[in-house]
């Protein structure tokens, strides 16, 4: 998934010389995500807890008469589990939809490809992210 | 096929076959829409619901606190309970999902006596809620790994919950197979006390009627007249690959019509051999209950009280075996 999104963004980049993002919140940290990516955004969830299941799932959401498995970035990033109420990104799998769920959401943001830095060489062992927007 | 008939009428669906010789067959498998809604139990773990297949669930039993310490036995940290006589292996939910304790659950207990394929067990929950029909959607396949739970739904309230599968949950606790009503030795040992109420095949014989004990009829043939052969006045039947002695003292062969006719023949045990025995028609299968002398309170042999009619009960050993007979008569027999 991570070389389609840079796919994306490089062709995105390419046609209007920006793209727009979404930001969400996990913790302290700030992410974005390209809108393109996104089917739907959902606000204040309370999934239910699948017990048993990897670390990085949050739980099941019940979503236009279906049921969707959210993966938790802050158990993904490893931060301890919040009781508050989430809200979640609805993207698109192979196959099936799936959700993550982020502490909060906020605006969309245009970026140009200048406001892109490189990952700090230290968090490059990570994996799951590649650039980060000053 | 009988095993597609089976699966297909054990989900409420119907098997029907068209057929017509020279046109072809049609077979036609009616499943009820209604296949994704099952009515199952919405149950309580530490705040958590679950849903619980009706199908699988036997009966609920109810433990307060206090019970829950008393009767619950523990054997080598295995938890069991005494239901009615019977030990079942019990399953902990919140143990088996690893969940975390929940303060303010209350210490009374409900178990779900669950039947999975015939594997028995108790499932213990904190709580009970609504049965509920419910809409069984597929978990993702990263979900589906974990095996204990056979779906998720969403509820009447709108929150989802997920599907638990009573059968892996047995085969994960380690449950084994139990066959029905408890333990084989005492069933075999029950059949023992034959006389006082064992089943008859009752039977007539031209005008009179007499019983075979059920245990002791192997099958009932319909054969015509002319396979019944005869070595030295005795009848016989080829039955088997092997020969069988007619009993025939009531005379139904030469009342047989012609060699077409059928005649009814009950084959049955008799000790170590097999022995036929001529009859105008079966007609019941009933319990005979044992007859006491009047006076000396002994059991009369060979009758038997059926249908509130005292019925003599044939003597399979008073029928003569075949006759030892010259080496060339059994050859021309056994073309």
């Amino acid at each position: 998934m991570m070389a389609t999104v840079e796919g994306t963004i490089k062709d995105c980049f390419a046609v209007n010389g920006s793209i727009e993002v979404c930001s969400v919140r996990a913790g302290e940290t700030a992410f974005c995500v390209p809108i393109m990516q996104i089917v739907e955004i959902l606000g204040t969830l309370s999934p239910e807890p699948v017990p048993l299941a990897p670390f990085f799932i949050g739980g099941l959401v019940h979503y236009r008469g279906e049921i969707l498995t959210a993966v938790s970035l802050r158990n993904l990033l490893e931060m301890p589990a919040s009781k508050d109420v989430s809200d979640m990104l609805v993207f698109e799998g192979p196959g099936e939809y799936f959700g993550v769920l982020v502490d909060s959401i906020g605006d969309v943001i245009t970026v140009r490809p200048g406001d892109f830095d490189e990952n700090p060489s230290t968090m490059a062992a990570r994996g799951y992210s590649r650039e980060h927007a000053s | 096929m009988d095993v597609v008939r089976n699966n297909i009428e054990k989900i409420g669906g119907k098997v029907e076959i068209e057929s017509c010789a020279g046109s072809g067959t049609t077979l036609r498998l009616r499943i009820p829409l209604t296949l994704a809604i099952i009515p199952a139990l919405i149950v309580r773990s530490r705040g958590q619901n679950f849903a619980l297949p009706q199908g699988m669930l036997d009966e609920l039993v109810h433990l307060n606190a206090e019970q829950v310490k008393e009767q619950i036995e523990w054997l080598e940290k295995v938890p069991l309970y005494r239901l009615r006589g019977r030990l079942l292996p019990l399953v902990f939910l919140d143990r088996l999902l690893e969940q975390k304790e929940d303060a303010e659950v209350s210490a009374s207990r409900y178990i779900a006596v669950v039947n999975a394929d015939s594997r028995c067990f108790g499932l213990v929950v904190d709580g009970l809620a609504d049965p509920e029909e419910i809409v069984v959607k597929p978990l993702s396949p990263l979900l589906k790994r974990i095996g204990l739970f056979a779906g998720a739904t969403v509820m009447g309230d709108g929150k989802t919950a997920l599907i638990l599968d009573p059968g892996a949950i047995a085969i994960r606790a380690s449950v084994a197979t139990s066959r029905e009503g408890g333990e084989p030795k005492a069933v075999a040992a029950a059949e023992k006390p034959a006389n006082s109420e064992q089943e008859f095949l009752l039977f007539e014989t031209g005008a009179e009627q007499a019983a075979l004990p059920l245990n002791d009829v192997i099958r009932i043939e319909r054969i015509p007249r002319a396979s019944v052969e005869h070595i030295a006045q005795m009848p016989v039947l080829q039955f088997d690959g092997a020969l069988l002695p007619i009993e025939d003292s009531s005379g139904m062969l030469r009342q047989a019509a012609n060699d077409n006719a059928q005649l009814t023949v009950v084959v049955c045990r008799d000790g170590e051999r097999h022995v036929g025995v001529a009859v105008s028609d079966v007609l019941d299968v009933a319990k005979g209950a044992a007859l006491t002398e009047a006076g000396t309170a002994a059991i009369a042999n060979g009758v038997t009280l059926l249908k509130e009619r005292v019925t003599s009960v044939m003597n399979l050993s008073s029928i003569p075996g075949l006759p030892p007979s010259p080496a060339s008569l059994t050859t021309e027999i056994a073309q």
